[in-house]
């Protein structure tokens, strides 16, 4: 019973693993063009991509990646490389970001297959500081960081919540894809961000 | 690296189902400490893998107070192994052939080959270092979610293994598509499942 239920998730995981690049793709691109992001509950999270992301196309021996690194202009320019990689219709694999909410801010890297968050930082809104010795201390620390990442993992979520609202509603064919498409050309074919 | 010190990294899963009695106190103790890390040390073994408290990996006691704080359980996976190199062992064997060809005055049959190498294998294992590896675990009681401060493969496997042998409860990870099963409703949730074709944010393939 359990191994069957384990069999069936693999399938599933597998069958489903272009969501999570198509997320991460979809939420560079519109962290590039919009910056933030409205969540249900009335929730703003701004998002941005730091300086490195791994963009893939194919699976198993056929797959081919490239990792691309922002030269840092912030009009997005850095990234002409992984713009071009993308229209040549390579995905999002990795990739470290920043996600800000509220007062917090965090910093961390998430790989598209399980979207498990990597090298998690709280850089603002509360002290994610090292735990000092002694079993209070650690406790608290433990409960504190634990408190932060159920933040974080709930950010993740309502983004993902965001993505997969419009991937299966019919705008995601007539107005999203066609505008991250006419952006990702312009940036590709002339070298400009285009209207979005 | 994870939940008390450094960068955090976690695989999420979701626990799929609760103990037959609840989830008590007695359950979790007695099942940490039946599947507790057992030291190898002194021994020849190869490897051990067990649970240890979450502040003290020398630690295979579990009184509620050391893994339990209000709705977060937590406890640390701790692997020890020691490796053997093929070909040092293979060069021991060589010289214990030899050795035994000098007393004899015969080269041993492969019955005897056997004896030495496995005798030889015991002995260096006894004398090669432990590598250890800790894995922490927190357990969301509320959420009924668990925690693996780590995203490796190889780690979620091993994980995987000892919390089935131990708790018996059936996880899933959560992933992309495991993540929108749960917070979408219908008809969206119909609509994920029968979704097939990726999209293409690049020109036309």
């Amino acid at each position: 019973m359990a191994q069957e239920r384990h069999v069936d998730f693999l399938e599933l995981w597998q069958e489903k693993m272009f969501l999570g690049q198509e997320f991460l793709t979809w939420l560079w691109l519109s962290s590039e063009v919009d910056n933030k992001f409205a969540v249900p509950g009335g929730t703003e999270i701004e998002v941005w991509f730091e300086n490195s992301i791994r963009l893939e196309i194919g699976q198993g021996q056929s797959r081919k990646s490239v990792t691309c690194q922002s030269s840092g202009q912030e009009d997005g320019s850095g990234w002409a490389e992984a713009f071009t990689a993308v229209w040549r219709n390579k995905k999002v694999s990795n990739a470290r970001l920043r996600i800000r909410s509220d007062e917090r801010e965090w910093a961390l890297t998430l790989p598209s297959d399980t979207l498990s968050p990597k090298s998690v930082k709280l850089l603002a809104g509360a002290d994610f500081k090292q735990a000092e010795s002694g079993k209070a201390a650690l406790a608290g620390a433990l409960l504190d960081r634990t408190t932060f990442l159920v933040e974080l993992a709930n950010l993740l979520e309502n983004l993902l919540g965001l993505f997969l609202g419009l991937r299966l509603s019919q705008a995601w064919e007539t107005e999203e894809l066609p505008r991250l498409k006419g952006w990702v050309a312009r940036w590709a074919q002339e070298g400009q961000p285009g209207n979005p | 690296m994870g939940f008390i010190k450094g960068m955090a990294s976690m695989s999420r899963y979701r626990l799929l189902e609760e103990p037959e009695g609840g989830l008590t106190d007695e359950f979790v103790q007695r099942r940490l400490e039946e599947n507790a890390f057992v030291d190898i040390e002194e021994t020849s073994e190869e490897s051990s893998l067990g649970w240890v408290q979450i502040f003290d990996q020398l630690s295979s006691a579990f009184p509620p107070e050391d893994w339990r704080f209000g709705e977060i359980l937590a406890f640390s996976l701790r692997l020890d192994e020691r490796k053997l190199p093929a070909r040092t062992l293979s060069r021991y064997c060589a010289i214990g052939e030899a050795r035994f060809a000098a007393q004899t005055g015969h080269k041993p049959n492969s019955v005897k080959k056997k004896e030495i190498k496995d005798a030889l294998r015991q002995d260096l294992m006894r004398r090669s270092l432990l590598d250890t590896k800790l894995l922490e675990v927190v357990w969301l009681a509320e959420n009924n979610e668990v925690w693996l401060g780590a995203t490796g493969e190889k780690d979620r496997a091993l994980f995987e293994e000892a919390w089935a042998r131990t708790f018996g409860l059936g996880l899933r990870l959560l992933v992309p598509v495991t993540i929108g099963q749960e917070i979408l409703k219908k008809p969206l949730l119909g609509q994920l499942m029968a979704l097939r074709n990726p999209s293409s944010f690049g020109e036309s393939e």
